[in-house]
């Protein structure tokens, strides 16, 4: 019969330590900076919006 | 009564030899001695110990190991999403960060509570499902990078830390295989007749029903559930130990 395994009491009191490297994880620089980036382009406008915010459209592309 | 206060447990468990042979160990008092912002945490550090120094061996079951995963995830999730809005704050899209100032609002009311804040699982798919909207390559979604970059390889770790530091073994549910620890063998009839008597979740009940099958007599368990359905059912010399 095998003998069933016990604890270690030290590693108890420092099992929280240990928890905590997993949810206390350094911030994912790639998902982060992916996001930044993302939240750039959103405030910036492009290109072809800046065309037509200056070329506002004519009266015929309105009837259109 | 089946119910045992913790601050007994080193009477109850030199009250009678067969309750040193062994007992359950619920998630929720694994979870709280891992996490020391838990509200049990430090009556959980305490009910290890004394099992410890009473050299009382523990065991779980796949139940027991599920539900402590997820709780885990669902730390990881948060910790992540509010260290997330912390770094990038107003440069994240609009919608991210309206969402995660919503949860950082939440998360500090809590915290000037003292209390735990968590997220439910409609949430976590609302901030899946906003995460999926971005596409970061052209085969990966971010909710894909966020699952490798804070998941990957560290929940089944974490558990395994947990078996090993805790001593924990683990109960396949199989009676062949698990014939020494169990009286009866484990049926999925007895289970759903304890949801049917009780109410209880079917995890749960599966719980229960392992406790009453096996050749332990306690189990220890925070959760009211376990409690009210060990209550209603009054099985004969099994108890829950409750913080």
């Amino acid at each position: 019969m095998v003998e069933p395994k016990m604890g270690n009491k030290s590693a108890v009191d420092n099992a929280a330590k240990r928890f905590e490297k997993l949810y206390r994880q350094p911030v994912s620089k790639r998902i982060s900076d992916f996001l930044k980036e993302e939240g750039k382009k959103e405030r910036k406008p492009s290109e072809n919006q800046k065309k037509k915010i200056a070329q506002p459209k004519s009266s015929g592309d309105l009837e259109a | 009564m089946p119910i045992i206060e913790a601050t007994n447990l080193r009477s109850f468990l030199n009250e009678a030899p067969a309750r040193k042979l062994g007992g359950l160990i619920d998630t929720n008092i694994l979870f709280a001695a891992n996490f020391s912002l838990d509200h049990f945490h430090d009556e959980a550090v305490e009910i290890f110990k004394t099992l410890m120094a009473e050299k009382v061996p523990l065991y779980a079951n796949v139940n027991i190991r599920s539900e402590f995963i997820n709780q885990a995830r669902k730390v990881v999730i948060v910790h992540a999403l509010l260290d997330l809005f912390r770094n990038a704050g107003t440069d994240l899209p609009i919608e991210v960060y309206n969402k995660l100032r919503s949860l950082k609002t939440r998360s500090d009311g809590k915290e000037t509570a003292n209390l735990l804040f968590k997220i439910n699982d409609d949430e976590i798919e609302q901030i899946r499902n906003l995460l999926a909207n971005f596409h970061p390559t052209p085969t990966q979604d971010l909710w894909d990078w966020f699952c490798e970059d804070y998941f990957k390889g560290n929940l089944a770790a974490e558990w395994d830390w947990v078996e090993k530091d805790f001593g924990i073994n683990f109960l396949t549910l199989r009676y062949s295989e698990d014939s020494l620890h169990l009286e009866n063998e484990l049926n999925w009839s007895d289970a759903v007749a304890i949801i049917e008597k009780t109410g209880i979740g079917s995890a749960d009940a599966m719980i229960v029903n392992l406790l009453i099958q096996s050749k332990y007599q306690f189990i220890v368990s925070a959760d009211s559930d376990i409690a009210f359905a060990m209550k209603k059912l009054s099985p004969q010399n099994k108890f829950v130990v409750v913080p």
